[in-house]
């Protein structure tokens, strides 16, 4: 159902660890492109925030432990847990994009892919969006609006994608190598956050992953083959 | 409303087969049946015609179509539409050979086509028509600088995600998911136009179809 | 609506891609909705396709350019400016918060008017009546009017203040809030007119160096510029030829800094500065190195004790040499001088005390902050401490006939309750808030008279600090504005109009045809044209206007010998009442506290908490033992000045005889997510009314508290724990093989 045969694109992110300085300013453009309600504080204290993508913060070492960052986000693996769970299809694989897809209608609230999910990045909206006028007026009008019930996590922007695509049919030419940006990688300011197509030999993904020592992906071994990959913390040529 | 009838009074005749009687007659039938469903023949009077490959599935009742227009039957479960602000018949501007994209010009270069300005009818019933009482209405609304409350005709669910644009790249003509707009006193809804398979099946039988096998063409 | 929105209703309002309006569809029966189009559209606008306008993002002072997409007349998204040199097309998670802002729910719709003072019932009141009123007021106060303004302020803005406040001979505005007080903006300044004769803010060129030492600096969180930086910390990671730079954070508790950095020093509280001598003294005294730096060493190092002070700081005397072998070897070493720091003792000094280190190490990649490139073009001068004392002390005089409040200066939130600034209000005859939204000062004003939001506002903005190359950001309206505000300067002008010898001065039809005057003055740009016309348009297009022929190397300024002392740091309270240090930071998502009304920034999780909606005390697990208290507790933190109510968060990471406390809430007004929905503390309020020895700085840093437990409970609003299992302990064998 995954395979790589017949893709168009293979959307791949690369998540540089040593960058990453935990600033949220993915996370704040991710609720402001993607529509994803912030939820209030006794919903939040009932353990139901929603954040698409999420900073994890990891203490390392005796005390005083310093803090290591992990941006956590849906990592549309190529053999999700998610998929094969779901009665209604409504998490299902592109295999033009190598993308895992959330369908808003189609879902019915079983919750049973969250549940699957190794990485825990999705999230169901157990109540609606509470967004008092005006702002609905900043809703972004390209993605839907969920209410209660439905599931979402991550897209990789697909909205952005279709857009870069249609525009690329519409001119009659291919996608440039690193013509897609989410909005996460858009405005991480110290470009922690790469993305484009694997495919693509001119993409800076491509380069990047290319004999990269430090390249790894989370919980590999569950053998679920993320489309992220990790850049684990580098040591300085610094002696000290 | 009663739980249920008194009991009748069986006519003797019949019902004076004993209950040990009815058992063996059942179980016989029963066991017939299977008999008769595990034959060869049984099965190719009883089983679903399955497609060979390559064809789509036949539908009892409903007859293959070359997929344009499209013909899947609609049953309606909308209100009947509201009376618009201002009775604007289409039938009248077509008439006179004005195009759709003068008007509703996103089509081309926008996932929607939009709806045409205050400014933009004023642009040319300024001058044209200006003493007829439609016209006097829009008229009204432009010297209020007020937009016309329009009642939106074509409209696709929250959850769907549609653009003009390549459509009509594709050569698309506005009629062929709108109706016959051009004909159209008031608009009305084209009946068949809210339904996935329709869009469906208009993308399997066209010569360079993005085929909507994935959700996210339209879904997100 | 009343009724509660279901599924369809919902999908229907916001995934609409074409010209809609659903507001209407509560008058039809579903599915049918209104679809209003424009009366008259704008011209470069097609419905459906978003058109991307640039302006300045003003959520801090730094002047980053952003790009905020336009859809149908609704602002949908901002992105960073890819042509602006200062952020490179990035942006800092308030930057992307700013649409709420404009969309607030709780904005103010038009003017109003308080008959009591602190009643909080405003009546609406029109623009005339409005504009009359301030008249009055401004021709009554006359010489005896302040106008109090925040860092955010747009130059041409700030123009006509001082020209309207020079015409009444009252003295000029006055800049000042919590954001700049919060990161020592005026010490830093006065350091560089100390030691390089030019009063601006230093500008550190972290991308270019290879070895940084940070005393206490929340340079990638809020401090001096958060997106520059940060795109500056990306390239400081990754420099050429696998040289990755290593950075040093001196600092009391932990924040995103220290967890990016190589070699956290968790030093001692008010000793940064001291640290920062010890070394230049150790570099002196070693004598290794290039023979340059050895020599400016033994120039300009102060006659201290490394011993000593290590004794002070905690730091072993081994580390303290090695740091500094280190720093006088590295090829581009770098100082950057904190927060913290500037908050005690002499906080001139102190931060000198630190460039001191970048004197040492020659002019690489030290840098200041070029000055406006053009006559006429104002930059916000942020005032030193001792004039905001001295501002209180003349209100409660009463001799302060007016005050105008532009902006999120927020004095009433922002300035320690032992000042007493809101007392002093009663003096003042007439308060006046521009601010959008109402706040702690609007609160206590008589006339609100909100001023468009940043978003819908003209400007500019002359960058500060400029990485080297002069910047003049431009500010323009990507919507219609919203409700029935005015720009300030519209309402200066009409007021001034009414005021004798004031409309001599403000002799514009409007403020738009002064900003036009005041650009007009600049010289020849990267984005230039033939003819004004041109030249203003592609300011406004491209968001900016660049030197021609483009940025030059950080300048690097001649340095004068300067004696520079630190004192030992001393603390307010006595040590056996107030055992333990405590230590305020500004968070990355709400900053001074004006991220608190906007859910994006205050519902987010804060990186090192993950909490969202709270603020905590941060205490070290054996403390907490100790206290007797655990997460989740509240507890009640008192100083010699005040107390506030805090739950707890418990961490190994913060020392143990320090207590870190977020600022950025504790708000009782600013709207429903910041006054009523969210709940932390203003840790301001255990701060004392004293500044520094220089007057340059408010004395927050060297503050002593007890802590008391209070019995009650709150369950903690965090992320972590919550979604796998986040936020645990791991080891480091663990960190080095994934992380």
């Amino acid at each position: 159902m995954a395979d790589a045969t017949q893709a168009e694109h293979k959307w791949t992110m690369v998540v540089d660890l040593d960058k990453c300085t935990g600033c949220q300013a993915c996370v704040v453009a991710c609720h402001a492109e993607n529509n994803v309600p912030i939820r209030n504080k006794s919903e939040v204290q009932a353990n139901r925030a929603q954040h698409w993508i999420r900073i994890e913060r990891y203490w390392v070492g005796d005390p005083p432990a310093k803090a290591r960052f992990l941006p956590m986000l849906c990592q549309h693996c190529n053999r999700a847990p998610c998929e094969p769970v779901c009665p209604v299809y409504a998490s299902v694989h592109s295999q033009r994009e190598h993308l895992n897809l959330q369908v808003y209608n189609r879902c019915v609230g079983t919750r049973y892919c969250n549940n699957n999910c190794p990485y825990v990045v999705r999230y169901f909206n157990f109540y609606d969006p509470y967004f008092p006028a005006p702002l609905t007026e900043q809703l972004n009008p390209d993605v839907t609006v969920r209410t209660a019930g439905i599931m979402e996590k991550c897209t990789f922007c697909i909205q952005r994608i279709n857009r870069a695509e249609q525009q690329a049919r519409t001119e009659g030419r291919d996608l440039g190598p690193d013509e897609v940006i989410p909005a996460c990688v858009q405005t991480c300011p110290p470009s922690a956050l790469l993305f484009g197509d694997l495919l693509n030999p001119e993409s800076r993904v491509s380069k990047v992953l290319a004999d990269n020592q430090r390249a790894l992906r989370v919980l590999e071994h569950l053998g679920t083959e993320p489309a992220i990959y990790y850049l684990k913390g580098g040591k300085s040529y610094v002696r000290f | 409303m009663a739980w249920g009838r008194e009991r009748e009074e069986p006519q003797r005749h019949i019902m004076r087969i004993s209950s040990r009687l009815r058992f063996l007659v059942s179980g016989a039938a029963i066991l017939g049946l299977l008999w008769v469903g595990s034959s060869p023949r049984a099965r190719t009077l009883l089983a679903v015609p399955t497609p060979s490959p390559g064809q789509p599935p036949t539908i009892a009742g409903v007859s293959p179509n070359p997929g344009f227009p499209p013909t899947v039957p609609f049953v309606p479960t909308r209100p009947p539409v509201p009376p618009q602000p201002v009775p604007f018949p289409h039938v009248a501007m077509v008439s006179r050979g004005v195009p759709c994209l003068f008007c509703h010009s996103g089509a081309t270069t926008s996932p929607a086509a939009g709806i045409p300005s205050v400014y933009q009818c004023m642009g040319c019933h300024l001058v044209i028509a200006r003493d007829s009482p439609l016209i006097r209405q829009v008229q009204a609304y432009w010297e209020a600088q007020q937009p016309i409350p329009w009642v939106r005709i074509y409209r696709l669910p929250g959850f769907v995600q549609f653009s003009h644009r390549p459509h009509l790249a594709a050569g698309l003509n506005c009629e062929a998911c709108h109706g016959d707009v051009g004909q159209m006193e008031v608009t009305v809804p084209y009946p068949a136009y809210k339904q996935m398979g329709w869009c469906l099946e208009c993308h399997e039988h066209q010569p360079n179809p993005l085929p909507l096998t994935e959700c996210q063409i339209c879904h997100y | 609506m009343g009724r509660r929105i279901g599924r369809r209703d919902l999908l229907k309002i916001g995934a609409a891609s074409a010209v809609a309006a659903a507001l209407g569809g509560c008058e039809f029966p579903r599915p049918w909705v209104q679809l209003e189009p424009y009366v008259r559209p704008p011209e470069e606008q097609v419905a459906g396709v978003g058109t991307w306008y640039a302006s300045t993002c003003r959520q801090c002072p730094a002047g980053c350019g952003i790009i905020v997409r336009v859809l149908n007349g609704r602002a949908v998204k901002i992105e960073g400016n890819p042509q602006h040199p200062l952020n490179e097309g990035k942006l800092c998670p308030r930057g992307q918060a700013g649409l709420q802002d404009l969309y607030n729910p709780d904005r103010l719709q038009g003017p109003v008017r308080q008959a009591v003072r602190g009643s909080r019932q405003y009546q609406a009141i029109s623009w005339e009546q409005a504009i009359t009123d301030l008249r009055t007021g401004l021709a009554q106060a006359g010489s005896s009017l302040v106008v109090w303004a925040d860092c955010t302020i747009s130059g041409h803005l700030l123009d006509l203040f001082e020209r309207l406040t020079a015409a009444l001979g009252a003295p000029p505005p006055l800049v000042f809030d919590l954001y700049t007080a919060l990161s020592g903006y005026a010490a830093l300044s006065s350091a560089d007119a100390l030691l390089f004769g030019r009063a601006a803010l230093p500008a550190y060129g972290v991308e270019e160096a290879d070895v940084v030492l940070s005393f206490g600096a929340g340079f990638l969180s809020t401090w001096l510029s958060t997106t520059h930086y940060g795109v500056a910390f990306g390239s400081f990671r990754q420099r050429p030829l696998g040289q990755r730079g290593y950075l040093v954070q001196f600092e009391p508790r932990s924040g995103p800094e220290a967890a990016k950095a190589d070699l956290w020093v968790r030093l001692h509280p008010g000793t940064e500065a001291l640290v920062a001598q010890a070394l230049a003294r150790l570099i002196a005294d070693a004598g290794e190195g290039p023979p340059d730096r050895v020599a400016r060493a033994r120039a300009w190092a102060p006659a201290v004790d490394p011993a000593a002070i290590s004794a002070m700081s905690g730091v072993p005397l081994e580390d303290l040499r090695r740091l500094a072998s280190t720093f006088v070897t590295a090829g581009r070493p770098l100082a950057i001088p904190g927060a913290a720091l500037t908050g005690h003792g002499d906080a001139v000094a102190q931060a000198a005390a630190v460039q001191v280190l970048n004197v040492i190490a020659g002019a690489a990649g030290l840098g200041i902050s070029s000055g406006p490139p053009a006559e006429g073009l104002l930059t916000a001068v942020v005032a030193p401490y001792g004039r905001v004392q001295r501002l209180v002390e003349r209100m409660r005089a009463g001799q302060v006939g007016a005050l105008l409040v532009w902006g999120a200066a927020n004095p009433a939130y922002a300035l320690p309750p032992a000042l007493g600034f809101v007392d002093a209000l009663k003096q003042v005859p007439l308060v006046v808030s521009f601010r959008p939204i109402v706040d702690e000062t609007a609160v206590w004003a008589d006339l609100v008279l909100p001023d468009r939001t940043y978003l819908e506002a003209w400007g500019y903005d002359v960058v500060e600090p400029s990485f080297g190359m002069p910047l003049v950001d431009s500010q323009q309206p990507v919507v219609q504005p919203l409700y029935n505000t005015r720009a300030t300067g519209e309402v200066l002008l009409e007021v001034a109009r009414g005021i004798p010898v004031a409309a001599a001065a403000l002799p514009w039809p409007d403020e738009l045809a002064f900003l036009r005057e005041r650009i007009a003055a600049l010289p020849a740009g990267v984005f230039n044209g033939a003819g004004e016309e041109v030249r203003w348009a592609r300011f406004l297009q491209h968001g900016f206007w660049q030197l021609a022929p483009g940025p030059a190397a950080l300048e690097a300024p001649q340095a004068r010998l300067q004696p520079v002392m630190v004192p030992a740091p001393s603390f307010q309270g006595a040590a056996g009442e107030f055992p333990f240090f405590l230590y305020i930071y500004m968070p990355v998502l709400l900053s001074d506290g004006r991220g608190a009304d906007k859910p994006w920034l205050v519902g987010s999780p804060d990186p090192m908490t993950t909490l969202m909606w709270q603020t905590c005390a941060e205490i070290e697990t054996n403390t907490a033992i100790k206290l007797g208290v655990t997460y989740g507790d509240i507890v009640r933190i008192t100083s010699p000045y005040g107390e506030v109510e805090v739950p707890v968060y418990v961490l190994n990471s913060v020392r143990p005889d320090t207590i870190a406390i977020a600022a950025g809430l504790g708000h009782s007004a600013l709207g429903r997510f910041a006054g009523e929905e969210a709940e932390g503390p203003n840790p301001m309020a255990l701060v004392g009314a004293g500044a520094d020895a220089s007057g340059a700085s408010m004395a927050w840093a060297n503050i002593r508290v007890r802590v008391a437990r209070t019995g009650r409970r709150v369950a903690l609003a965090k992320f972590e724990d919550t979604r796998g299992s986040y936020g645990g302990f791991v080891n480091q064998a663990f960190a080095d093989q994934y992380l």
